[in-house]
């Protein structure tokens, strides 16, 4: 029993993982930004279902809190590009600059957000600090009309998640709009002399990166039982984990890695928790111990700007050759 | 009514502190180019090894028994109280203890972390790093020898013996601004000498010194160390000021601090970083102040504070990357400008036009 309702978790948090660590690597590889306030669009993308559930006392749509999810995470990641990633870019500022910029940015749209939270507590009496699940009333009504008893959760990430991921993989394979964003991620200089408008491209990559990534969001309210301004960083930490295995450039990588990691963590928690007693705090320890192992073991050497280490070695072995 | 004394003893006690923090965090990225985001994983850590030395060996030093006596309960705050005021000689040996405890273990901790981190990119870095200081936290609050998710209470600070309030602060500022004014020196020193301009050449392009040569796992993971031990130090100094440490004082928040103070001062610079952490902990202390005047009717005042804070360091970024006070470019004498020139055979007998 206790194994199939961790099953069931790695599933939908599966989903979750998918829907947050593609757009991480995909924003990464069209615009080399290492983005640190992706937690604010998981965030955001899961409030804004929380203030519609309240605001449409509890009788929201699955469909148009997807639809006002992806609208407010693409429209804050376009915001980001304007005000702060092309200004640095402009100016010629390192990836390192453009990091601490987005950790800033993390900060200010984070305690924006309790700020909302509390103004809302005090206007309409309900705690959005720590908010219970949304169930999504369309989606009880397909299930009523069918007779599916399975969980709505399981539902609503399957039909968000296959959605999501076929329209992105037509969008990048099957339309010139993909094949143009492949193009700036591939080479920016020769993309724009091809006429390629690189601002507009990267404009609507971080809209789409927004809009997807909000979309987790919305099924994390679905499942969790308690949805407080801090689950982006409990997300980022195995969306980071996730795209660094994909080498922060394959997509299908980052979704296997994803899936990889829900399916370990929530194993191994169960594993942990039945035999040393251990608190659900610990489940990122058990994620970070993933990540930390292939770093001692298979480091993915260079990816994101890091050392090429072996390479000393070589040229070392052919200086002290012949 | 603000006692101007207190304020002005409470805020440079927060100021060297943080300063330590900041001073260390240049030395990291600013200097040798390591994106440090969990700062406050090496912070908290060098808490808690200062409040465990603090308190369970001070109290099993003097016979208590420590599964009776520990520091979240009652009975063990109130003991460790009466022996901060009673013991004296004891309670500072144990706090000098704790302090080169904290600087060795969080040292060794920063070097066999930023072993296997290193050889990957600054994202990736930075992500890794950020995530231990949640992991930190996880495990502090699964911890019950550590109090779990209340903390540890009742660690002393070393000058409680002296009754006057007012004194014993003046003395632990004077220990704080010690090592903070030791910490600078040291940072400052390495900055302008033959290290600091390989770590320079590091953090402009790792690949580049590499292939001249230079060893720069070993660089970095040294700088690691010495950086990280600092930070502990500075976390075992707050913990025995503050008399307490919690999970939640050790959040993401901090490491963004000290990054918004180095990025607002000059994230080159170590006099920058003492600038931005004097500036951002003086705002902070007068918030704390002002906190009770200005919110508490829609909302938590406290939650402008970041957002004012972040504003800042984006605009910083965006208008003025360098910060307040930049890096300047490396001192070259003439002497030295021969000597290099000599050495490239651009010096004839006419001698060189350029040295002076």
């Amino acid at each position: 029993m206790e194994i199939a309702r961790a099953l069931i978790c790695s599933y939908v948090f599966s989903w979750i993982y998918i829907l947050s660590s593609i757009p991480l690597t995909l924003s990464y590889r069209t615009t080399k930004v290492f983005n640190f306030a992706h937690p604010v669009f998981i965030t955001y993308g899961a409030y804004v279902a929380i203030f519609l559930n309240e605001f449409l006392n509890k009788n929201t749509p699955l469909f148009i809190a997807a639809l006002f999810s992806f609208t407010t995470g693409g429209l804050i990641g376009v915001l980001n590009y304007l005000l702060i990633i092309r200004p640095l870019h402009q100016r010629g500022a390192s990836p390192n600059v453009h990091m601490i910029a987005t950790m800033g940015a993390w900060f200010v749209y984070q305690y924006a957000l309790y700020i909302i939270c509390q103004v809302l507590m005090k206007l309409r009496g309900a705690s959005f600090l720590s908010y219970p699940s949304v169930e999504y009333v369309d989606i009880s009504y397909i299930q009523r009309a069918i007779g599916l008893n399975t969980p709505q959760y399981i539902v609503t990430s399957t039909t968000l998640g296959l959605v999501v991921i076929l329209s992105l993989y037509v969008l990048l394979n099957k339309t010139m709009l993909g094949f143009a964003m492949r193009g700036i991620a591939d080479n920016q200089i020769l993309a724009t002399l091809c006429g390629i408008p690189r601002d507009k491209l990267m404009a609507l990559t971080w809209f789409l990166t927004g809009g997807i990534t909000a979309l987790s969001g919305i099924l994390w309210v679905n499942f969790s039982g308690s949805t407080t301004p801090e689950i982006g960083l409990h997300v980022v930490v195995i969306n980071f984990a996730a795209a660094f295995i994909g080498g922060l450039s394959s997509l299908l990588v980052t979704a296997l890695a994803s899936a990889a990691l829900a399916l370990t963590e929530n194993i191994v928690f169960l594993f942990l928790s039945y035999h040393l007693g251990l608190q659900p705090t610990i489940r990122l320890a058990i994620v970070f111990g993933v990540v930390f192992t292939i770093l001692v073991i298979r480091p993915p050497l260079g990816a994101g700007g890091g050392l090429p280490y072996r390479f000393r070695t070589r040229i070392g072995r052919k200086v002290a050759g012949p | 009514m603000i006692d101007v004394l207190s304020f002005a003893i409470h805020w440079l006690t927060y100021f060297t502190i943080y300063a330590i923090l900041a001073i260390t965090l240049v030395l990291e990225a600013g200097i040798s180019g390591i994106t440090n985001f969990g700062k406050v994983a090496f912070f908290g850590l060098g808490a808690y090894i200062g409040a465990v030395v603090n308190t369970y060996t001070l109290l099993a030093l003097l016979g208590y028994d420590v599964n009776t006596y520990t520091p979240f309960t009652a009975q063990g705050v109130s003991v460790l109280s009466k022996i901060a005021a009673s013991e004296p000689i004891i309670v500072i040996m144990i706090f000098f203890m704790s302090l080169a405890i904290s600087f060795v273990i969080t040292g060794l901790f920063g070097r066999l972390l930023i072993y296997p981190v290193i050889r990957v990119g600054a994202g990736f870095v930075g992500f890794t790093l950020l995530s231990v200081g949640e992991i930190l936290r996880a495990i502090y609050m699964n911890t019950h020898f550590l109090g779990g998710t209340y903390g540890m209470f009742g660690i002393p600070q070393p000058f409680t013996w002296l009754r006057s309030p007012v004194l014993s602060a003046l003395c632990y500022l004077a220990v704080t601004f010690s090592i903070f004014l030791s910490a600078y020196i040291l940072v400052s020193r390495i900055h302008e000498s033959p290290l600091g301009r390989v770590l320079r050449a590091i953090r402009d392009d790792d690949v580049a010194a590499l292939f001249l040569g230079k060893d720069v796992p070993r660089i970095k993971s040294s700088v690691f160390f010495l950086t990280s031990g600092l930070s502990g130090v500075a976390g075992a100094l707050y913990a025995c000021y503050v008399g307490s440490v919690n999970p939640q004082m050790f959040v993401v928040l901090v490491t963004f601090n000290v990054w918004a103070m180095i990025i607002i001062g000059g994230s080159s610079s170590p006099m920058g970083a003492v600038l931005g952490a004097a500036l951002l902990s003086l705002v902070d202390r007068l918030l704390q102040y002002a906190t009770p005047v200005i919110g508490g009717v829609l909302f938590s005042a406290d939650y402008l504070r970041p957002i004012f804070i972040g504003c800042i360091m984006i605009a910083i970024l965006v208008k003025k990357p360098m910060g307040l006070l930049p890096e300047k470019p490396p001192k070259i004498t003439a002497g030295f400008l021969r000597k290099a020139l000599e050495e490239i055979g651009e010096v004839n007998e006419g001698g060189c036009d350029t040295c002076d």
